[in-house]
């Protein structure tokens, strides 16, 4: 019985010797979290500049905000966002620039908590696959951090956020990205969703749009909306916001929306109505020479949020009606957006590979075939199934 | 080492302990570089082999009750072949285990303890395995039955918790690199299951003849659905072309679940899981070892061993300087290796030995019908 403690007390001394970080002490007030990380284009060729946003613990914030300040844009700081603490370097890779800023600031960079990574348009137009591969292979790094492309500089993104109703940047942070889940103006691109689209060969990576907004009073605050476009690892082009919801419905990720179509019943007036998927939306691709055919049915539940009264809500006739010309209001943007991402962009961002892949009994044939070249030649056929209900308490 | 006897669950949890740490670490991976989309069709087609496979040792066995391989290569060849090949198991088992300890070290090193020197994570493991060893099969067995279970509720988990990120089209196009890939060259992947050496050295440990064939078929159907889940999940949820040298191809899984705004990061949990269970096989592979030391030498207190055992693991997990290195000395060691000696040199042995037995039934039949 003595030869056993003795035994499982000599473990736990040797364990907790080892393990124990008595000498590499490294507790939270030894690391500075990043909570959104820019990239911009470097003042040469092979250079970046990389914005690193940090957040300003609360119980510091008023000592650090002046201490930042000189770091910060002076809009940034005058917009209430000093609790956060903004850097930028020149640098030759994001490494490289992460440890140039651990060596600039007192504490370490940590990046567990980074919930933004922002490429500036020029630089994605130049390719962001090594950059996405980095930071995939950070250890710390969340997979669920969100890809975003701004139209403006990374740096000037990161040092616009006018968070209103939220007391911190990084929640803000948090909010703004799920707006997609009632909007639909923008998709869900996380570096696990950017990185797996990038290397898979049934379709295009697409992550999210935004850009800085001035409002009249020279107030500057950020807006997300629309998507950003790649070809193989390159920025080829945007959706709009309202392109996005024609992409949410086509890869099913639609959890609902809003939607204002001309009245059939009057040409001057305007109905909107709130969007879901009524049954997920059936994708087909046939494969056929020369060119793929893809079939695409909408299943879609509509119901009235906003309309005149010139109409009656009991008559069949006008449900029809309305229904009609929602169906083919969408069916004119699902087509669009078909058209736009094959003739304009030759990019499948709503990966509709997967349909065709089952057609392929071995790899060499689905990579002879090359369906990402393939998409830009694809006809496409669209059915919109659209069910009406009325929200009004009164009619 | 010790008579005792090992019942039919403490069996299972031993073979399936061995056969799911490799699962842990490479495996998965290497399965997929090698037939890609078709990894799930070629697993099942490989596990139906093991299971052949394990059909015939069965009956081969059975021809030798209470003799393991070692006793049956000693039948065979004599003392001689059966120092040389006793000496190789040791070998191959001592080899396995250094690769693992430093696979699965530096894997932890690389993700949560970067500021400790890989060294002192092999000692710690190498010093607790000698620690364990120290108390017999008993203990090694019974400890294993409470692991075991956690470890494979760790993987059914990752399947589960993994599903928001998969694209099920992954498994398409069907066969693969084709037919011949997946069927013919895709047989090589049976290294996936060159842990059921085990099921060579239980013959003597068991209770009942019988027992051998239910450890073995439930062991093997067993480790093949965790196999299927484990790399299931990995294809469904990494391109193809994206080729993963983590030394921990699980920890890609576990670091992209998130359960929701507050449960996210909770890779920690399962390193707290797999380290016990990585103590686990070595233990049970340094009991092997011992034993078949034991065996060769006939000493009768091999406890002493244990040390010197202890440090040839640490000095062999030692001997790559870098990731690279291990790597290629895990895929052609284990991967090959492992094809040739378990189930090639294997079967090769209990043919021979029952030839060799049948024959000399029938020369003494012979000689008692002359009389």
């Amino acid at each position: 019985m003595l030869k056993k403690i003795t035994y499982i007390i000599a473990i736990i001394i040797f364990c907790a010797t080892v393990f124990s970080s008595y000498l590499n002490e490294q507790d939270i007030d030894d690391s500075a979290y990043v909570i959104a990380l820019g990239i911009d284009d470097g003042t040469d060729d092979n250079s970046i500049e990389l914005t690193i946003q940090i957040a300003i613990p609360s119980e510091n914030g008023s000592s650090s905000s002046s201490a930042s300040s000189e770091e910060s844009s002076s809009s940034s700081s005058e917009k209430g966002s000093s609790d956060t603490l903004i850097k930028t370097i020149e640098c030759k890779s994001i490494d490289s620039g992460l440890d140039s800023a651990n060596s600039i600031i007192s504490k370490k960079i940590n990046l567990s908590h980074c919930k933004f990574i922002v490429f500036s348009e020029k630089i994605a137009s130049k390719g962001i696959s090594d950059y996405i591969y980095t930071l995939e292979n950070n250890v710390e790094l969340r997979s669920n951090c969100n890809i975003l492309v701004s139209s403006n500089d990374a740096k000037e993104f990161l040092e616009s956020p006018n968070p209103v109703l939220e007391n911190s940047t990084s929640k803000y942070y948090e909010i703004i990205t799920t707006n997609n889940k009632y909007a639909g103006y923008t998709v869900p691109a996380t570096l696990n969703t950017v990185y797996s689209s990038m290397y898979d060969t049934f379709g295009e990576a697409c992550t999210m749009l935004g850009e800085v907004e001035n409002s009249d009073d020279n107030e500057k605050n950020i807006i997300l909306g629309g998507i950003a476009v790649f070809k193989e690892d390159k920025l080829v082009g945007t959706l709009s916001a309202d392109e996005t919801i024609p992409y949410l419905i086509i890869t099913n990720k639609l959890e609902e929306s809003e939607m204002s179509i001309v009245s059939p019943f009057s040409d001057n007036k305007s109905m909107d109505f709130h969007l879901s998927l009524s049954s997920k939306t059936r994708t087909n691709v046939s494969i056929q020479e020369p060119a793929p055919h893809i079939t695409t049915s909408v299943s879609l539940l509509a119901t009235i949020v906003s309309s005149s009264a010139d109409f009656d809500s009991s008559s069949h006739e006008d449900i029809n009606k309305i229904e009609q010309a929602l169906a083919d209001h969408i069916k004119n943007q699902i087509t669009n957006y078909y058209e736009k991402t094959a003739k304009e962009f030759k990019a499948d961002i709503a990966e509709l590979g997967r349909h065709a892949v089952y057609n392929f009994p071995t790899i060499n044939d689905w990579k002879s075939y090359n369906w990402l070249d393939k998409y830009e030649t694809a006809t496409f056929e669209v059915n919109v199934d659209v069910d009406l209900e009325s929200s009004y308490f009164i009619s | 080492m010790d008579s005792y006897k090992i019942k039919v669950l403490e069996g299972i949890c031993l073979v399936v302990t061995i056969l799911l740490t490799h699962v842990l670490l490479s495996v998965p991976s290497a399965l997929i570089t090698q037939t890609a989309s078709s990894t799930l069709l070629n697993i099942v087609y490989v596990a139906i082999i093991t299971l052949i496979f394990f059909f015939i040792i069965y009956k081969l066995f059975s021809l030798f009750p209470g003799n393991n391989i070692i006793d049956i290569s000693g039948f065979l060849g004599g003392k001689v072949f059966k120092f040389i090949y006793g000496f190789i198991y040791i070998i191959y088992i001592l080899g396995m285990s250094a690769i693992i300890i430093r696979l699965f070290s530096e894997g932890i090193s690389l993700i949560s303890l970067s500021h400790i020197n890989v060294t002192f994570i092999i000692l710690t493991f190498v010093v607790a395995v000698g620690i364990t060893n120290y108390f017999g099969l008993k203990s090694i067995s019974r400890l294993n039955i409470f692991i075991l279970p956690i470890m494979i509720l760790s993987i059914i988990f990752l399947y589960f918790a993994s599903t928001g990120e998969y694209t099920f089209e992954r498994i398409f196009p069907i066969l693969g690199y084709g037919a011949k890939e997946t069927f013919v060259d895709g047989i090589s992947n049976i290294f996936a299951y060159s842990g059921i050496y085990v099921l060579f050295f239980l013959f003597p440990l068991l209770t009942r003849v019988s027992d051998f064939k239910k450890i073995g078929i439930s062991s093997i159907l067993i480790y093949t659905v965790l196999l299927l889940l484990s790399v299931s999940a990995l294809l469904f949820s990494i391109p193809q072309v994206a080729e993963t040298s983590s030394p921990l191809s699980l920890y890609i899984l576990a670091r992209q679940i998130n359960l929701g705004e507050y449960i996210q990061n909770i890779d920690a949990f399962f390193l707290l899981i797999w380290i016990p269970f990585l103590f686990e096989y070595l233990s049970i592979n340094m009991h092997f070892a011992l034993s078949t030391f034991k065996q060769l030498t006939n000493t009768k207190y091999s406890k002493g061993m244990i040390y010197c055992f202890c440090a040839i693991i640490f000095v062999l997990s030692l001997l790559s300087n870098n990731m690279a290195e291990i790597n290629m000395l895990n895929n052609s060691f284990y991967k090959y290796t492992s094809i040739v000696f378990v189930f090639i040199i294997g079967i090769i042995i209990l043919v021979s030995a029952s030839i060799k037995k049948l024959i000399q039934n029938l020369t003494k039949r012979g000689t008692q019908n002359n009389a």
